[in-house]
């Protein structure tokens, strides 16, 4: 066979090793001698067996080589042809008022900040019109159980029309009366809280009233008991990052499957009583690669129970599970009105919840029409035309490209602009920093490592590997 | 275990090989009767009545069903069931012969064919709604372009109607391309692979070159868009490759649909090769436990067939399929009071304990 | 520091558009191309100068040399 090489990169991983990258999101690992023989292509029948097996050489162009790699790289790709995915504000309103909410919401009693009928109604004709037979709807607000009427006509809905539906409801547990638990009880349904630490951190961060934050326990305590913890998960959000370990303590005793680490997104409120949240990002990494470690570590001791960290398992299966494109966060291309929508509570609608977000404080219009009009196509291909990670003159020579995303959004709401080198921005240092991470572990051979990154994968926690034969040596 | 073909005495003399379908008396009219509708007469069935006449059943265990297809023989005396709506497996034996010869082949070759395309395109007609069909052999491909025609006759006329096809995949050339791409999405392909070596692959088919032929398959299946269940049957030979098996279609192979892992069936080659063979994974499950992390880690989806479930750990029977045709499976003794058998593989008719699984029963569950 | 790293071995194309991309990644730094050689000079750390500059004409060789293949894969898609 007549060898020839497909589109690399490659990234120094640590001292002895180099990480290389095939455009279709292959990889393998190897000393700088290996690597300039690869550079200079003086590749002996050894490594050319090797990189065959890795898909990295094709004979010519159209031969069996050739079209596995272009069907690896359509596959990490491929965003659906319907919207699957609804994330529904019914009301801004909230009863609580947290000092890092994202979304700028409004005091409970505010008139004019809820979902009306003729938005419902749109909403069915809409789903209807766009979504085939299963779909996930998620509900934000505000507080969204301040209208529980809405989600329940939304659940019946979907019984009625046969569409097989799984419901998140994103909440702040406070309130929890016999109409809020008939919705709960129902098995398609899932809650996702808040649980910033033990009851004292809470209480500081989020309803600052004793009683009301006790009342929340009472009620997380109630729905695990009597529909089991799989029901709920929660995440924390930190401004003080001495706070994490003892958080991720709390999360373990009280039986929680995952965590979601991240700082105060620099969003809503955020921006005005959290200004540090715009450029923290290195500070956030040291505590965030310490605390992974803390879990990391924790999960191989208890070897009974088990922590899922949400933002490595998301870029793990970036790494290893082509085809996962439904993260909002990290996808490539990162189109909006594709499979997704998110709508505000006065129907307009938006490609991200982030994109509500900045819309909201005034920053800029990224609604794209709205639940009664429809959408505005031309305002979704303007924006669609910078969600293309694949013609960006830095992220094609990132050796992390095939498994990373884009985001217009992030970048505008800090920088004003989408435009700037990305290494100069936070979401490429997130990522490259995550991704970075990731593949130390995959090559430390350390097994805690290898046993969270099976476990991150597969939710199996196990000392099998995920890979074989990474190393050429 | 239930028989697929029936003796029945007929009124008339069978002039023409034809199909039929049994239908509710009670919705038919005498004078109504097409060539195509057979009647069933009571609930414990024993006569039908056709256009052109009746039949008797002297099978005592046949127990026909509402919208099942039958296939009637010029000259026959027995009646083949071509279609069971109840049943969780219809297979269409196509043929006997075959081009290779697996060491733990359940059905040796044998120089016996089966086809009768125009019979099956009448046959296929009647099928209910959303019918899924398998075809077997032997190796069904030896009978390509006829196979092919078929095919395509089907996805044009009945479009809800699946395949399922066995093939050893020697046999697909690039002329086949344009018919594999027409019935793209309403075939499966079962195709065997059991080894990421050529030699090994090759060893276990005893047939030279079967590894690369096979590949030169794959490429045009890929092309065409083709579906493929990816399957290898587990043995002493290939379980400790197992995870280089999973390492080549992680990166060679990530197109196909399925790949199932397969626990073999004590009959034909098998049998005879027993003891050189089986791998009994109740004792030892940890070269499959590897192959199957790394399978889910890099999302290859991949299943159990033909596994008891006592005899997988607990965290991977969710991808242990009851994968047993109805009519050879059974369970045994130690089954007894097991509260799984539903969701279960269960045995093969023809499976004996004393040459089976070490650690079975409901102790292990 | 101040460095001159010569890359006989590359061709013109290769390293004008290194040049280029160097300049845009250290906008403060002074970087010339004479004949085959890309000459730094700047406040920068010189193991991460060896490094970046290494890997940045190695990305525009792979990139170049790839770039047909790129191409034509996803013009199929």
């Amino acid at each position: 066979m007549n060898h020839n090489l497909f589109p690399y990169n490659f990234e120094k991983i640590n001292s002895k090793y180099y990480l290389v990258t095939s455009l279709a999101g292959d990889f393998f690992f190897c000393n700088e001698q290996n690597l300039q023989k690869l550079l200079n292509k003086n590749i002996d029948e050894n490594f050319s067996n090797f990189l065959i097996s890795k898909n990295f050489l094709f004979g010519s162009e159209g031969d069996f080589y050739w079209n596995n790699f272009k069907y690896k790289i359509l596959k990490r790709k491929i965003l659906p042809k319907t919207i699957g995915y609804y994330m529904i504000v019914p009301t801004l309103r909230c009863n609580l008022n947290c000092s890092y909410c994202q979304v700028s919401r409004v005091d409970e009693n505010t008139k004019g900040y809820d979902w009306d009928d003729e938005i419902l109604k749109n909403f069915f004709n809409f789903v209807k019109k766009n979504s085939l037979s299963s779909i996930k709807v998620e509900f934000q607000g505000g507080e969204p159980t301040l209208r529980i009427d809405i989600i329940e006509k939304i659940i019946n809905w979907c019984e009625q029309e046969k569409i097989d539906a799984e419901f998140a409801i994103c909440t702040n547990l406070i309130n929890f009366n016999k109409d809020i638990e008939k919705v709960v009880a129902n098995e398609k349904v899932h809650i996702s809280t808040s649980i910033d630490g033990s009851h004292d951190i809470q209480n500081k961060q989020r309803a600052d009233d004793k009683e009301r934050t006790s009342q929340f326990f009472k009620n997380f305590d109630y729905i695990s008991n009597k529909y089991g913890i799989e029901k709920i998960s929660a995440l924390p959000t930190f401004y003080n990052f001495d706070q994490i370990k003892p958080t991720i303590d709390f999360y373990y005793s009280l039986g929680l499957r995952t965590i979601y680490l991240r700082p105060v997104n620099f969003q809503g409120f955020a921006r005005k009583k959290h200004p540090e949240s715009k450029t923290q990002i290195n500070t956030w990494n040291e505590y965030y690669f310490e605390a992974l470690n803390y879990i990391f570590e924790n999960n191989y001791k208890n070897k009974n129970s088990f922590i899922m960290e949400f933002a490595f398992a998301t870029n793990l299966r970036r790494v290893f599970q082509k085809g996962s494109n439904g993260h909002l966060d990290i996808r490539n291309p990162n189109f909006a009105g594709r499979d997704n929508y998110i709508i505000d509570f006065d129907g307009k609608l938006y490609p991200s919840d982030e994109a509500r977000m900045i819309s909201r404080i005034g920053l800029v219009d990224l609604s794209m029409g709205d639940i009664v009009n429809g959408p505005e196509k031309e305002k979704i291909n303007n924006y669609n035309w910078n969600q293309i990670s694949d013609v960006n003159p830095d992220c094609i020579h990132c050796s992390f490209q095939p498994y990373c995303g884009i985001d217009s959004v992030d970048d505008i709401s800090r920088y004003n602009r989408i435009d700037l080198p990305k290494h100069k921005t936070s979401f490429c240092n997130n990522h490259i920093s995550k991704f970075r991470d990731i593949f130390s572990r995959i090559v430390s051979n350390d097994p805690v490592n290898i046993f969270n990154l099976t476990g991150h994968l597969t939710n199996i926690f196990t000392l099998n590997p995920p890979f074989s034969k990474i190393i050429y040596d | 275990m239930i028989r697929l073909t029936i003796d029945a005495k007929y009124s008339f003399e069978i002039k023409k090989s034809f199909a039929a379908k049994i239908v509710d008396i009670k919705n038919y009219n005498s004078k109504e009767i097409s060539n195509v509708s057979i009647i069933k007469n009571e609930k414990k069935l024993k006569k039908l009545i056709s256009y052109f006449g009746e039949i008797v059943i002297t099978d005592e265990s046949a127990d026909f069903e509402i919208d099942e297809v039958l296939l009637f023989y010029k000259d026959a005396k027995k009646i083949r069931r071509f279609f069971r709506p109840r049943a969780n497996a219809n297979a269409i034996l196509l043929t006997e012969q075959c081009d290779q010869r697996c060491i733990m082949c359940s059905q040796p070759p044998k120089n016996k064919r089966y086809d009768d395309f125009p019979l099956f395109n009448e046959a296929i007609l009647l099928c209910p709604k959303n019918a899924v069909l398998t075809i077997t052999g032997g190796e069904p491909t030896l009978l390509i372009e006829d196979l092919l025609n078929f095919l395509i006759f089907a996805n044009e006329k009945r479009p809800d109607i699946f395949f399922h096809i066995l093939s050893n995949g020697q046999h697909f050339t690039k002329e086949h391309l344009n018919q594999l791409s027409i019935i793209s999405e309403s075939v499966l392909w079962g195709i065997p692979l059991y080894s990421h070596d050529s030699k090994e692959h090759d060893n276990i088919v005893s047939k030279d070159g079967a590894y690369e032929r096979l590949f030169i398959s794959f490429d045009l299946l890929l092309q065409a868009g083709s579906r493929v269940e990816l399957r290898t049957v587990l043995m002493r030979q290939n379980i400790k490759s197992l995870v280089n098996l999973a390492e080549l279609i992680n990166h060679q192979l990530p197109w196909i649909e399925i790949w199932a892992l397969m626990q073999m069936e004590y009959i034909g080659y098998a049998k005879m090769n027993w003891h050189k063979i089986f791998y009994d994974n109740s004792e030892d499950f940890s070269f499959l436990q590897n192959s199957i992390i790394y399978s889910l880690s890099n999302r290859i989806n991949l299943y159990l067939y033909n596994f008891p479930l006592c005899t997988v750990p607990k965290k991977f029977r969710s991808i242990a399929k009851p994968s047993i045709s109805d009519w050879k499976k059974k369970f045994i003794d130690k089954c007894e009071g097991c509260k799984k058998t539903n969701i279960c593989a269960g045995f093969f008719e023809w499976h004996k304990n004393e040459i089976g699984y070490k650690n079975i029963g409901k102790e292990y569950l | 520091m101040r460095k001159t790293f010569l890359f006989d071995a590359e061709t013109e194309e290769i390293l004008s558009r290194s040049l280029i991309r160097l300049k845009y990644l250290y906008p403060k730094a002074e970087i010339k191309l004479e004949n085959k050689a890309i000459i730094f000079e700047g406040e920068e750390n010189l193991e991460t100068i060896n490094q970046e500059v290494h890997k940045v004409v190695y990305s525009e060789k792979i990139y170049l040399e790839t770039l047909d293949i790129r191409k034509k894969i996803f013009n199929d898609l």
